[in-house]
């Protein structure tokens, strides 16, 4: 089947910085994708460019068939969604809704009840005639996306759409917003810096860095095969170290020492070895395993549901190695000067190039 | 699409498409197009003037000189220079305190202070050097106050024009005033800084910019005022007065140019400084102070009252005394109270006809100007036009308010007169003084509208967009209602300021056009104070009049927009 939204090779300069630069991708009719990427990656620019409230300098956007890169926003066929809302202030929230229906042609009647519908859809027939003030955010977004869908376009966009909201409230319109993007059958591209809100919804994960597309595929394939340590630290916590040498059956991170296995390429320069801290074994664990090494333990910190520790191997150029694990596995917490085994099961294992950034890849 | 008909959409899309580009480049060009005209175009034609002999020649500094050459010359520079720097001073010293008390301590009836204070402002600048001469005058009540000296001269000059200015400096004060941060006084007081400390080191520069900036708007109002020095100014000879001179008295229009030069100068220099202080402040300003929380302080209370108190008894005791002079029948020698005055004024019909020709200048300016304010506020804030069009836009806003009411009006006359000047046909006519006076108070309710404005998310425009709504249609039904309110208050300032005015329009205006605050100057000039304060007190009264009206018409408009009300 033909992709309904096609990017190809866009790129976007303001002055001399290039902000999109060359991005490619397709999405699918009825598929969530979100682009994912630090502030400032051009994601949003990306988005912008999509909707036609920038013009791309390279590059070809086709939507259901159609080469629409010279558009107008006017003439292109997509809902948006805001971080801000940008609710009329002066408009009820089912004149919110009805606002682009006025501009139809629709008998009074239709609109109506298409206002209705949508207003039921989103859980707010309660609150048709109230205004955008006297609504929590949460409600406020919900009129925001009704308002997108009241046209039944084709495109979905969403702009960082649940950043401006509590915590408990993200979650759950997360599900509300999945759910009602399955059932409407729109084709949605959400733009976002949360990593577990792209893993929760998408069916497909762009991630950007510095305008350039770094990594594509779904939730699982960017979380456990990440391309490259940028990705790989940006999508969760990594530990990685920088590998020194290798030979035919070793591979040497300073005092760490890990069969080659099945890693058969390494990079010539910048390689790293990676465990997420949440796949190291310690303890009993990882002494059953028998490539157990011994660690002191620097520092313990208990978070609830988590305990994380930072553990040292070798001697004072040894490297430090963060674990996290759950707290129900362990009953007795460590104190800081314990011996303890570690060790890094080998299917955990990512020997991975160093990031594009080394920079922002530190941030995360 | 179910709702939608696809064969009328296209059909939609097609005219939009047509009249999109041609609205979006059309209006804003045909704006700056009226700007250039109306602004840009008469201080060009005045900074030629000042170059060109009277046959036209080019001359290059001839004018100059030979004005320098002028004997009393460096005696009305001194003048204008040291009156509007004396007065500079005693109006912020003035104006600080007043704006403290009303922001910084807890005094009684602050809403009554704080209206009685903005009086002057409504009235022509010629009323209070009236209530000064019924004082302080020759046949004044309270003429041995002034020691043997005599109230026309500088004292005079410098008191009325304190009095006309103290407002606005206490409104550009309180602004800064308003937005102190209750975390820096919390730290002064853990530091155990002593009140005077924590003043000077606290107070003072968290709005210091807005002394910079009150000084200098009140220093280019007084240095380039005409109407105060000619009622009570007596031999005493200013820059502005001797414009008048050089252009009415002598026809010596190249002169005439160049006393405009020197007027403009020192108020683009003030210009210059001001908008540099702003920038500075925009660096310093957080977004996230805590709004000052005020202490007990009787000391500072008492001393705040009293002082309130003194000065609103003067601002009153000095309008008071002009309306007082204006019902007595002779001064000061028959005192029957009476509307006598009032009568013989308007019994002349070329001054009763300055009195509809105000109310049709100020009406005229408040709704044309109310127009192309909300035009060009609208095009700069929302950005739906093309960017460099609406920052040529904001550029030309900005330049009244740093050009002087005397040297528009006298490049006004140097561009309209010019018989080569297809523009030439109004000259002599209301419209021109229409379009001079929109010009000289454009800027500030230029930024009063686009305030209102950016105070909307622009992503609003973006969704409107996505719904397929024009940048017009946007306009109509959103951000209408959303600049509605400020749109009543622009018309009230227009008008006001349209009725009061006296230095932008005193060079334009003929017998058939002549305005009733033009007309108070004249009667001055021609010793009828009686008649004169009259007339000058009914231009106040027609003021307060439609300041209420503003007033109501905003609260009736705010009243039906119930989503301007927040959840309760």
């Amino acid at each position: 089947m033909a992709p309904f939204l096609s990017v190809k090779d866009l790129s976007k300069r303001f002055g001399a910085t290039t902000v999109v630069d060359q991005v490619s991708f397709d999405v699918a009719k009825a598929e969530f994708v979100c682009v994912l990427g630090p502030s400032g990656c051009g994601k949003t620019t990306l988005l912008r460019l999509i909707a036609g409230f920038e013009q791309a300098q390279t590059g070809s956007i086709t939507m259901a068939g159609e080469n629409v890169t010279r558009h107008r926003p006017e003439e292109r066929d997509f809902g948006i969604v805001f971080q801000s809302y940008a609710l009329f202030p002066n408009r009820t929230v089912a004149g919110n809704v009805g606002f682009g229906l006025d501009a139809t042609g629709a008998r009074v009647a239709q609109q109506r009840a298409r206002v209705a519908e949508l207003l039921a859809l989103v859980g707010l027939s309660d609150h048709a005639a109230k205004y955008p003030a006297q609504l929590s955010g949460g409600q406020q977004q919900r009129v925001a996306l009704a308002r997108a869908l009241a046209l039944s376009p084709g495109l979905l966009l969403l702009d960082e759409p649940l950043s401006a909201l509590d915590a408990n409230v993200r979650a759950r319109l997360r599900l509300e917003l999945l759910a009602l993007q399955r059932r409407v059958g729109v084709t949605a591209l959400m733009v976002t810096h949360d990593q577990q809100e792209a893993l929760a919804v998408a069916d497909r994960i762009i991630v950007m860095n510095r305008g350039r597309i770094v990594q594509c595929g779904t939730p699982q394939q960017v979380f456990e095969t990440p391309a490259d340590l940028f990705v790989a630290r940006f999508m969760g916590e990594m530990n990685a170290f920088r590998i020194s040498s290798v030979n035919e059956t070793q591979i040497c991170a300073g005092p760490l020492r890990i069969g080659r296995g099945a890693h058969a390429a390494i990079p010539a320069t910048g390689a790293h070895l990676c465990i997420r801290p949440s796949a190291v074994l310690i303890g009993p664990e990882a002494e059953a395993s028998g490539q157990a090494l011994q660690a002191q333990v620097w520092s313990v910190l208990y978070l609830g549901d988590t305990v994380r520790l930072t553990l040292h191997v070798g001697d004072a150029d040894g490297v430090a190695i963060d674990v996290e694990v759950p707290s129900v596995r362990l009953p007795v917490l460590p104190r800081t000067g314990d011996e303890l085994a570690v060790s890094f099961p080998p299917e955990q294992i990512r020997i991975l190039a160093e990031s594009r950034d080394q920079h922002l890849g530190d941030g995360v | 699409m179910s709702l939608t008909e696809p064969r009328s959409e296209t059909l939609r899309f097609r005219l939009s498409s047509l009249a999109g580009p041609l609205s979006r480049q059309l209006l804003p060009l045909g704006l700056i197009a009226l700007l250039l005209v109306s602004i840009i175009a008469p201080i060009l034609a005045l900074l030629l003037k000042s170059l060109l002999n009277r046959e036209g020649g080019f001359v290059g500094l001839a004018n100059f000189a030979r004005y320098i050459g002028e004997p009393g010359l460096s005696i009305a520079i001194w003048n204008s220079v040291s009156l509007s720097a004396l007065s500079t001073v005693l109006t912020i010293a003035i104006a600080f305190p007043y704006a403290f008390a009303l922001h910084r301590s807890a005094i009684p009836f602050k809403g009554l202070f704080r209206v009685i204070m903005l009086v002057p402002l409504l009235a022509p600048s010629m009323l209070p050097a009236f209530g000064m001469i019924y004082l302080f005058g020759n046949q004044g009540v309270l003429k041995s106050w002034l020691m043997g000296n005599s109230i026309y001269g500088p004292i005079g000059i410098v008191t009325a024009s304190v009095f006309h200015a103290l407002p606005h400096a206490i409104l550009i004060l309180s602004a800064g005033l308003a937005s102190g941060d209750q975390r820096l006084y919390e730290a002064a007081r853990a530091l155990k800084a002593s009140w005077f400390r924590t003043f000077v080191n606290v107070t003072l520069p968290s709005c210091q910019y807005a002394i910079i900036s009150a000084a200098c708007v009140v220093f280019v109002s007084v240095f380039t005022d005409f109407g105060i020095p000619t009622v009570i100014g007596g031999s005493t000879n200013v820059l502005a007065t001797d414009i008048y001179k050089q252009v009415i008295g002598r026809f010596d229009f190249e002169l005439g140019a160049v006393v405009g030069v020197m007027l403009l100068t020192p108020a683009l220099v003030a210009y210059g400084i001001d908008v540099l202080a702003r920038r500075n402040q925009r660096a310093t300003f957080s977004g996230r102070s805590v709004p000052v929380v005020l202490g007990q302080n009787r000391m500072r209370d008492g001393l705040c009252t009293l002082l309130v108190v003194m000065v609103t008894c003067a601002i009153l005791g000095i309008i008071g005394m002009a309306i007082f002079g204006s019902l007595v029948r002779f001064w000061p020698y028959n005192l029957t109270l009476g509307l006598h005055n009032y009568e013989k004024a308007l019994s002349d019909p070329d001054e009763l006809r300055t009195i509809f020709n105000s109310l049709l200048l100020a009406s005229s300016v408040a709704v044309a100007g109310t127009c192309l304010v909300a035009t060009s506020g609208w095009m700069v804030s929302r950005k739906g036009f093309s960017g460099g069009l609406t920052q040529v836009m904001q550029a030309l806003a900005m330049v009244p308010v740093a050009v002087p009411g005397l040297v528009l009006g006298l490049g006004y006359v140097f561009f309209f007169n010019n018989p080569a000047n297809p523009l030439h046909i109004l000259q002599g006519g209301m419209t021109l003084l229409v379009l001079c006076t929109i010009a000289h108070f454009y800027t500030v309710p230029h930024l009063m509208a686009v305030g209102a404005l950016v105070k909307l998310d622009r992503e609003v425009d973006l969704a409107a967009q996505a719904l397929r709504s024009s940048p017009v249609a946007t306009g109509r039904r959103i951000h209408a209602a959303v600049l509605g309110p400020t749109l009543v208050d622009i018309a009230g300032y227009l008008f006001v300021n349209a009725m009061t005015t006296v230095s932008a329009l005193m060079f334009l205006f003929n017998a058939q056009t002549r305005v009733a605050a033009i007309a108070v100057v004249n009667m001055a000039e021609g010793s009828r104070f009686g008649q004169a304060t009259a007339l000058a007190v009914m231009v106040m009264v027609i003021c307060l009049a439609a300041t209420a009206l503003q007033i109501l018409v905003r609260n009736v408009i705010i009243r039906r927009q119930p989503w301007r009300r927040q959840a309760g």
